[in-house]
């Protein structure tokens, strides 16, 4: 039974206790044990079907693991509170949208909504939108179509969605697929440099393992269960 | 011109139209986006049955038809969300399920108040004055509730996977929806007809989409088509005497086919999308 605890020092926000999850009694993820502490970018790496996405899905509560239990901020589950203060980007995350005419900011103001209760009436916080998108260096696209953009910008735009609700961690599952190779640079980079400029934890679930191990601090595997590649 | 608003059906007509004009494209902008435009079209057969339950029992058809679809859209939604069947199998299964009741049902009535076409297709003559202000009021309703909801709505509906891990209640959200795209069916059925509500809930939205630069504009734009199509087409129902949901339905499409050119030309000469 792995029991991983990067190097950093400091508190722990997110930590997985013993953690299995199973699909009709099909084990995905067994006794996967991990801490991760504030402020840190963690690689998650593996094989297709391996179970990173479900692992992730596990921590930002949209699946419950069938042993074990995962601790955010403290708490001792996933509670709705905990859930907004994580910017989660899910794989293809706009496909089914198709060719709906969205704008730039429509796309980015809805992390807004994860701020306010169910009937409440929409807060426009423009100052937050535009802030949102200088982060990831969009700021002059705020009215564009989302569906002019490359693939790159798109991803770009939604971490913006995901950072103006100024989350604590942020959680990415495959963000580069269909990104081209000098655009993912650009992209691991400003992934690092959010994490240093604004000390935001950072999961990354990605395949480029040579690009991501230039940024993360530790990489971990997950193939049903996990092991530590890399910890600096 | 001006002594078609003398007439007091006329009226009835167009304050209930005016409500409906707003209402359907507000809530097919949603459903459009969610890939499940059909869901109107389904509860319209539905609420066919309603109809014919209401002519059986000598009941209020808009009370016995808001019920019986509000009843089925949770009960879609339960077998989409809960059971897991896809979204157009559980509405292939509904919309003959609701014709063949609505048929059998319709079979019982000995002697219909109105003829049964002008439930299928709309009338401007079975709209009471009283009734058009209980349209308005539950539009008004459907309205404000969208209103609170929106950017919780937005959000679920173009990502739901985004939006329940950031703590939003994408279930409640969507089985809201479901409930309000009842509402508007059951409110829509006397004047455009059971079997026309659903093209003013998709066609408006279609037609905006092809011109509008966001979701927002294209909600707007949807609802300016909308009360357009339904004045135009009450207008022409009266002076040239032929139906009313159907007139309103072509008046959209010729709206629709306006869009379409206008966004082929601005693709040609200014490459825009």
């Amino acid at each position: 039974m792995p029991t991983i605890a990067p190097s950093c020092s400091g508190q722990m926000c997110i930590k997985l206790n013993d953690v299995s999850f199973s699909y009709n009694s099909v084990p995905v993820l067994e006794h996967i044990t991990l801490s991760i502490q504030y402020g840190e970018f963690i690689g998650i790496i593996g094989p297709n079907g391996g179970g990173k996405s479900t692992l992730v899905k596990c921590i930002v509560g949209l699946l419950t693991p069938t042993e074990g239990s995962i601790e955010i901020f403290g708490n001792k589950q996933v509670t709705q509170s905990a859930q907004k203060k994580i910017g989660y980007v899910p794989q293809r995350s706009e496909s089914q949208s198709g060719s709906f005419p969205f704008t730039v900011g429509e796309i980015v103001d809805m992390g807004l909504a994860v701020k306010s209760s169910l009937f409440s009436f929409h807060h426009h916080d423009e100052k937050e939108i535009r802030k949102a998108l200088k982060d990831v260096g969009m700021e002059t696209h705020r009215e564009e179509k989302m569906s002019n953009l490359s693939g790159g910008q798109k991803q770009r735009v939604l971490i913006a969605r995901a950072l103006v609700g100024n989350p604590t961690i942020l959680i990415l599952d495959e963000p580069t697929v269909g990104v081209d190779e000098e655009s993912k640079e650009d992209f691991f980079a400003l992934l690092k440099s959010l994490n240093t400029r604004k000390n935001i934890t950072i999961l990354l679930i990605s395949h480029d393992t040579d690009a991501i191990s230039k940024e993360v601090h530790s990489m971990v595997s997950i193939n049903r269960t996990l092991s530590l590649i890399a910890d600096s | 011109m001006i002594e078609i608003f003398t007439y007091p059906f006329m009226q009835a007509a167009f304050i209930a139209g005016g409500a409906i004009a707003i209402v359907s494209p507000l809530i097919g902008s949603f459903l459009v986006l969610k890939r499940y435009s059909l869901i109107a079209d389904t509860l319209s057969h539905v609420a066919l049955a309603g109809i014919a339950v209401s002519l059986i029992t000598k009941t209020e058809p808009l009370y016995i038809t808001t019920l019986l679809c509000i009843g089925v859209s949770l009960l879609i939604e339960f077998l989409r969300q809960k059971r897991g069947i896809q979204g157009d199998a559980v509405l292939a299964m509904f919309l003959p399920g609701g014709l063949a009741l609505s048929v059998i049902l319709l079979s019982l009535v000995k002697t219909p108040s109105a003829p049964i076409t002008s439930y299928l297709f709309g009338s401007v003559t079975t709209i009471s004055l009283t009734e058009a202000v209980s349209i308005v009021f539950l539009a008004s309703f459907t309205i404000l509730l969208i209103a609170s909801i929106y950017d919780k709505l937005v959000y679920t509906t173009y990502d739901e996977e985004s939006a329940k891990a950031g703590g939003i209640q994408t279930t409640l959200l969507n089985t809201h929806l479901m409930v309000l795209t009842a509402l508007t069916v059951s409110i829509s059925f006397r004047l455009v007809g059971a079997l026309l509500i659903g093209a003013l809930m998709v066609i408006p939205v279609v037609s905006s989409q092809l011109l509008a630069s966001g979701f927002r504009q294209t909600i707007t734009l949807a609802m300016i088509y909308g009360i357009a199509s339904m004045f135009l087409g009450l207008v022409l129902s009266f002076f040239i005497n032929i139906p009313a949901g159907s007139t309103v339905v072509l008046v959209s499409l010729v709206f629709f086919t306006f869009s379409f050119l206008l966004s082929s030309k601005r693709q040609i000469f200014f490459g825009k999308k």
